[in-house]
């Protein structure tokens, strides 16, 4: 059977064990023998911390037990190795976590909760807090006991049971402050003037260790003490007096004998105290202040119940300190990223709006706002994990906070997305020179993790006019310029114009277009043929994917696959082109001539090598046509590369297992190093257009061309130039021994129906017509290129 | 206490041959429903609609308060052959065909499947931890399957009914859960009635151990939230708030509330009123809902089904109709999620009185058509309760303004 907890414990209820404890206060005030006190004690907390099982043990017995079926209790033995082992197995409820406390006279509580949740500290603390006033109920509870055995003396059992209720009541009253957040001070006043309430010595000090110096500690909360030794007393060295050495060392001081006490501070020696005690006050496990009372009086002696007392008062004055905290961490929770520290979109936008305000009141104030956006973030975090990618967020973070002035406001909005509000004394905000700093600082690369990474960030600008706009509206357009930046290549700035949110509306219905494009499949493919520079043979073709729009007309790539990438839509029109691009090839397959089959080669994207289910679509397509995979060639980014992860590489691998071939685009404009050639499994490479641009009719040496065709021979693989537009690039590729290109000398992109009455008319001949054909032919632009280069 | 265990009748009186059992799987669910004003009458057709296959191992009969009680187990009864029977009166009946007053509901389980044995107590106020205790011992007379359910019937008006919860949390352990509900009186808030084979009590409990070879689930949800700042309870005893933040607990309510006048003299509306305002205490996970069920104009205290700890915080909640039916949702989705994946056979539903004061009328039959629909053409049954048991982790289980649901596979 299985049953789901719910609703989830939540953050914003963090305060609820400080709220159960008054409860349990209240209730335990009521037992009247020390077993049903400690049975219901078990029941309440067990009810608090929402935990099954509830376990009393005392020695090799369990005394009292909650959760298990009647008559299926375990032996104590296996329950206390259970909690050692902080967990315990119940048949049927599944694996617990347990959580124990030891009572001061040895018997030992223990919970068990089921499922994953372990106890956390605030529930320690709870639980710690609970068996403190447990202890002394049952201590008094036993007295009356004992008292009514010995002698039936009904006004001192009376007044024993006052004395409980009165405490009791006294720490429930604390609680119900604590838990009604009143402020910190009110409850550790209420602490001191309880203890001296209820213990009756006349002096009571509170002090914590020195946040700012931690040797010294100093007295935030007293009474009793006059003004003028208060002054003196204020702060002093840890470790002085019995309440500093309460704090060091970790335990209850009695000095019944304050005089001749050898850490008795001086000023109160001096004043005549005789008798102090002081206890611990704890954080996370750890003394950081004491709470002591002293007296005048002669003859004082500490009894046990008292001792207990103090430490129970102390007990409650961590509690609220600890409470306090969270309270104080909550705000900054609320209004900070909790991984990089930075201030969040809330408070940014507060922010903003505060400075937009000055602005309108104030001549010769100015606001700006920057908006970042990281560029290749995502392929971070989908390729080394999210744990990799946060690593990079708060470096990241770090050196944006490095570009601004204490006086901006640097903040993280979510994602890889960062903003920065600058606020300037002149009329006009200068924000180009710190755009300069953060895309400088963000495109150096960074090293997270063992891996170098180079990300680059893209920044949006907005610049109040006149302090009119909302904040929430300059940080939209400031968005808006980021995307306008990204949209002309990211790694770059924009500064808002009112003209972007037209283009912002565009982008909207772009992205609802293409839904459709992609439920209809209004897409086409037109295919640009590669041939054999030396003999101008179509030796293969790559698919080049159009978006038959229906009422714009047909769109180039340009205008929908930035967005489709951004988008995620390029998985689908992706998958698309490479079914239709396999289709196609097998069909070609069948005109041509044996032992010359056509390649077919089409681009895949980096967000597409992200999704697993790439290469099994690939070789459903492959099995479904029957083609050959030696013809099919994936062409890849070197971006895609950038990051040398064993993912890219086991996606590669599921590539070449198909048996299709591997190439390379773009080789040389970006990140690219042999290195990434050696590694990984690729058959082609593509000399990139700007490479092929450098062969002009002057150019002796076009030295990049001619090294990026040498590392391909070298490294065994075919090269295909791309863009060839005229004869003399055509002439100097061939002196390199560049085997293979495409360009509009040959033959721009053509539809599905004039690519095949191409490869109709430029039927391959029989392979030794092709040699005798290669050296007839003659430069000029318009032989044999004319087929080529119709409609270009 | 009475106990009484199954044994399975060789002789079934009804058969369906609709109510077809799948391959291997040997259990069913029926639901009957009558609002025949002639009690021997109405329970007769409800037991034969209810019994749609052979075998039939319990029968759980939800009806009005004002029918002839005797009469109407005596039509039931003698219609079923004595199966055993667990029930109680109501403040609205639920079945598959939807709500309604005045009328009867039976739900019979049935087949190998299922294992059942049941128990009752009565005169239970002052002893409800023991009650509890003693009506969970039938779960040891079932016979040894993979799940097990501890179906409990209450008088929700005769004290801390989380105590009857403890009491049988005590025997079962953390491994059996725990389902049921607070039997009503149509609102009256004077005497409620709990139904054991052929007796009927009136501070009574009667608990069905259920066990059976398919799947249970469970869902419990409530759909309040707190609004306002907190109050302290500075004085109550069990059930009784005399005092929040050190004023009398109603004024302070009344104020809260900005209560219409009505409400502020007079009990019944007063009480319809407190229906849709409960209180919240805070807990580990989240708020408990506490239902308000009268007020002492005299000593100026406020009277709920369940403990309002002295000591604690607590709020005033609210809801509406769309948190409300959120809930439904929820509650039935978390039921049919603890089903492993197989279908539901039938859904028991254990809704509280306040959420029919929220939907009102026409809402209702909305929220029943609801669960109707999320249980994909399975009976349901149910009852509109003055408080709800459902303990499924930790060691509450008794809810106030909830929807529990107890789905059969």
């Amino acid at each position: 059977m299985s049953y789901s907890r719910s609703p989830e414990p939540q953050a914003s209820n963090s305060s609820w064990a400080t709220h159960q404890l008054g409860e349990f206060l209240s209730a335990l005030s009521h037992f009247s023998s020390d077993l049903s006190a400690i049975q219901g004690a078990v029941d309440l907390a067990a009810s608090a911390l929402e935990a099954e099982i509830g376990v009393v043990i005392d020695g090799d017995e369990v005394a009292a037990s909650i959760g298990f079926a009647r008559g299926q209790v375990p032996l104590a033995s296996v329950l206390l190795g259970s909690m050692a082992a902080g967990a315990l197995d119940v048949d049927g409820l599944g694996p617990c976590r347990t959580i124990s406390v030891t009572l001061e006279d040895g018997r030992v509580i223990m919970l068990a909760r089921s499922g994953a949740d372990a106890f956390s500290s605030e529930e320690a603390n709870l639980l710690r807090a609970m068996t403190r006033s447990l202890d002394l109920t049952v201590r008094m509870l036993r007295l009356v006991g004992d008292e009514r055995r010995q002698a039936e003396e009904k006004a001192a059992l009376v007044a024993m049971l006052q004395e409980r209720q009165q405490l009791l009541e006294k720490l429930s009253r604390i609680q119900q402050s604590i838990s009604m957040r009143a402020p910190l001070d009110d409850v550790l006043k209420s602490i001191v003037t309880g203890a001296q309430e209820l213990l009756g010595d006349e002096v009571v000090g509170l002090r914590l260790v020195d946040p700012e110096d931690p040797t010294y500690q100093r007295l935030v909360e007293s009474v009793g003490i006059s003004s003028d030794l208060e002054d003196r007393l204020r702060r002093n060295r840890l470790g002085e007096g019995v309440g500093g050495q309460s704090i060091v060392q970790d335990q209850l001081m009695v000095l019944e004998d304050y005089q001749s006490a050898g850490v008795a501070l001086k000023a109160f020696a001096d004043d005549k105290l005789l008798s102090a005690m002081s206890a611990p006050i704890h954080e996370n496990g750890k003394a950081i202040g004491s709470l002591t009372i002293a007296t005048y009086k002669s003859g004082r002696v500490y009894t046990k119940t008292e001792r207990e007392m103090l430490i129970a008062l102390a007990d409650h004055a961590s509690l609220a300190l600890i409470d306090a905290k969270t309270v104080a961490a909550m705000e900054h929770m609320a209004f900070h990223d909790s991984l990089t520290q930075l201030p969040n979109r809330a408070l940014l936008l507060d922010r903003l709006d505060h400075a937009l305000r000055r602005m309108r009141r104030e001549v010769g104030s100015s606001v700006a706002v920057l908006f970042i956006d990281l560029d290749r973030f995502k392929l971070v975090n989908d390729s080394l994990g999210h744990v990799t990618g946060d690593a990079l967020l708060a470096a990241v973070a770090a050196r944006i906070v490095a570009c601004v002035r204490d006086v901006d406001t640097a903040a993280r909005l979510g994602g890889d997305e960062f903003a920065i509000l600058i606020e300037d004394t002149g009329d006009t905000v200068d924000a180009e020179p710190v755009v300069d700093r953060v895309l400088e600082a963000l495109s150096a690369p960074f090293v997270v993790a063992d891996h170098t990474m180079t990300i680059g960030a893209t920044i949006g600008v907005a610049i109040s006019q006149n302090g009119r706009e909302e904040a929430s509206e300059m940080l939209r357009n400031a968005d808006l310029a980021m995307y306008r930046a990204k949209a002309a290549g990211g790694s770059g700035r924009a500064i808002f114009e009112p003209s972007m949110h037209d283009e912002a509306v565009q982008r909207l219905s772009v992205e609802s277009d293409l839904d459709r494009a992609i439920a209809n499949e209004e897409f086409v493919l037109h295919y640009q043929p590669i041939v054999n520079l030396e003999t101008e043979a179509i030796t293969g073709v790559e698919a080049l994917v159009r978006w038959a729009h229906p009422s714009k007309g047909l769109l180039p790539p340009g205008d929908f696959v930035p967005l489709a990438e951004e988008t995620g839509q390029i998985v689908q029109i992706g998958r698309w082109v490479m079914r239709e691009a396999v289709r196609k090839a097998e069909e070609w397959q069948h005109d041509r001539p044996p032992g010359q089959p056509l390649s077919v080669s089409f681009n895949v994207s980096a967000v597409q090598l992200q999704r697993p289910n790439l290469a099994r679509d690939l070789g459903a397509a492959i099995r479904e046509s029957g083609i050959d995979p030696n013809c099919i060639v994936v062409e890849l980014t070197e971006s895609i590369l950038m990051l040398d992860t064993e993912n890219a590489t086991e996606r590669l691998r599921e590539f070449k297992n198909l048996g299709v071939r591997l190439a390379i685009d773009d080789f040389g404009t970006g990140y690219s190093s042999l290195g990434y050639l050696r590694r990984f499994p690729f058959d082609v490479l593509k000399v990139d257009r700007t490479f092929v641009e450098e062969i002009g009719p002057n150019e002796d040496a076009p030295a990049l061309a001619g090294a990026v065709v040498e590392i391909a021979r070298t490294l065994g693989l075919d090269t295909v130039a791309e863009g060839i537009e005229n004869e003399v690039q055509l002439t100097a590729l061939r002196k390199m021994n560049c085997k293979l290109g495409q360009g509009y000398l040959f033959s721009k992109p053509l539809s599905e129906r004039d690519f095949e009455s191409l490869l109709r008319r430029r039927k391959p001949p029989v392979p030794q017509l092709e040699a005798a054909k290669s050296r007839t032919r003659k430069p000029t632009p318009s032989g044999p290129a004319v087929g080529f280069a119709a409609g270009r | 206490m009475k106990v009484a265990s199954t044994n399975p009748s060789p002789e079934t009186n009804v058969l369906n041959p609709l109510a077809v059992t799948t391959s291997g799987v040997n259990r069913w669910v029926g639901v009957g429903h009558s609002n025949n004003s002639d009690a021997f009458s109405a329970g007769a057709e409800a037991a034969s609609r209810a019994i749609t296959g052979a075998d039939p191992r319990l029968l759980i009969v939800f009806c009005a308060d004002n029918y002839d009680l005797p009469e109407l187990l005596r039509g039931i009864n003698e219609t079923s052959n004595d199966v055993p029977l667990v029930g109680c009166s109501t403040a609205g009946e639920i079945a598959t065909s939807g709500p309604g007053d005045s009328g009867v509901v039976v739900t019979a389980l049935g087949g190998t499947g299922f294992s059942v044995a049941t128990a009752a107590s009565d005169a239970v106020t002052g002893r409800l931890r023991e009650a509890g205790a003693d009506v969970a011992g039938c779960l040891d007379q079932v016979e040894p399957m993979e799940h097990k359910v501890l179906l409990l019937l209450t008088d929700g008006l005769s004290g801390d009914q989380q105590e009857v919860v403890r009491g049988a949390y005590s025997v079962v352990g953390a491994t059996v859960p725990l389902v049921g509900g607070c039997a009503g009186d149509a609102l009256k808030m004077k005497k409620t009635y709990q139904l054991h084979n052929h007796d009927v009590m009136d501070n009574g409990i009667v608990a069905a151990a259920v066990a059976s070879d398919g799947p249970l689930g469970i869902g419990v949800r409530h759909g309040w939230r707190t609004v306002g700042e907190a109050m302290l309870v500075t004085k109550s005893a069990g059930n009784r708030v005399y005092s929040l933040n050190d004023k009398p607990a109603l004024d302070v309510y009344l104020e809260r509330l900005d209560a219409p006048a009505a409400a502020r003299t007079d009990p019944a509306e007063f009480t319809r009123f407190a229906i849709t305002h409960p209180l919240g205490l805070s807990r580990r996970s989240g708020e408990e809902v506490r239902f308000i069920g009268e007020a002492n104009f005299e000593d100026r205290s406020l009277g709920c089904i369940a403990e309002i700890p002295q000591g604690g915080l607590t709020w005033i909640m609210e809801g509406d109709v769309d948190s409300v039916l959120d809930a439904t949702d929820a509650s039935c989705d978390e039921a049919l999620s603890g089903l492993e994946g197989c279908a539901p056979l039938g859904l028991l539903a254990f809704d509280c009185i306040a959420r029919r004061g929220v939907l009102g009328d026409e809402g209702i039959r909305g929220e029943v058509a609801r669960i109707g629909s999320r249980a994909g053409g399975a009976p349901v049954a149910g009852f509109y309760t003055y408080g709800e048991i459902a303990r499924t982790h930790a060691v509450s289980g008794f809810h106030n303004q909830t929807l529990v649901v107890l789905a059969f596979a």
